[in-house]
């Protein structure tokens, strides 16, 4: 069985109104890799992913899902 | 201190290279002068170049978004693991392909020449995997 780590980072980040250069900014990580999180070509280590919930002042499981693929 | 650094730093190159020159010349008699110096001279060019070009981008870069993060270490540490194996693998190749045309000895010139253009190669690629 493979499981797939999903998140919802694009959709949190829209929501609040943050634009990508902006979050690259803030989180001193590059546009490059939150496009590659974003499109779940990428998952981030688990410093990123502490920092994104941070950022976004959310739970583990509102950005990050795991999923059957 | 941070404003010291550039300085001890450029002392140490200029001392480091004063104690190769004199061991240079103590060494080798017939040190082809001309040569080295072109060499010395052409090494501080580009590494001049490179320094001065760094610096151009950082003072335009309207941003404070870095250049390097933790998903492009990874994706370096990729290239440089599999460049490793298509280093040796290609050189392999290429060995066995001039043994089989009939060449048993090499020019150090020559082997100098081609591990230049496999270091050529490795910095285009890094900073080509860099960018994505």
């Amino acid at each position: 069985m493979l499981l797939k780590v999903r998140n919802r980072i694009k959709e949190i980040r829209l929501a609040k109104g943050i634009s990508q250069i902006q979050m690259a900014e803030d989180l001193q990580i590059t546009r490059q890799t939150i496009n590659a999180v974003e499109n779940h070509k990428y998952n981030p280590s688990l410093e990123l992913a502490l920092k994104l919930m941070k950022y976004f002042n959310v739970t583990i499981d509102e950005i990050f899902t795991l999923e059957e693929d | 201190m941070k404003k010291k650094w550039p300085l001890i730093v450029a002392i140490t190159v200029v001392c480091s290279m004063s104690i190769g020159w004199y061991l240079g010349k103590l060494l080798v008699p017939d040190l082809p002068v001309g040569t080295v110096t072109a060499g010395i001279t052409g090494s501080v060019l580009g590494v001049g170049i490179v320094i001065g070009t760094a610096k151009f981008r950082e003072s335009r870069k309207s941003h404070n978004v870095p250049d390097v993060d933790e998903r492009t270490w990874i994706n370096i540490k990729n290239f440089y693991a599999f460049s490793l194996y298509i280093s040796l693998f290609g050189s392999m190749l290429l060995v066995i392909v001039l043994f089989s045309l009939g060449v048993e000895t090499i020019e150090i010139g020559a082997l100098s020449i081609y591990l230049l253009a496999l270091f050529m190669l490795l910095v285009i690629g890094t900073l080509v995997v860099k960018r994505q």
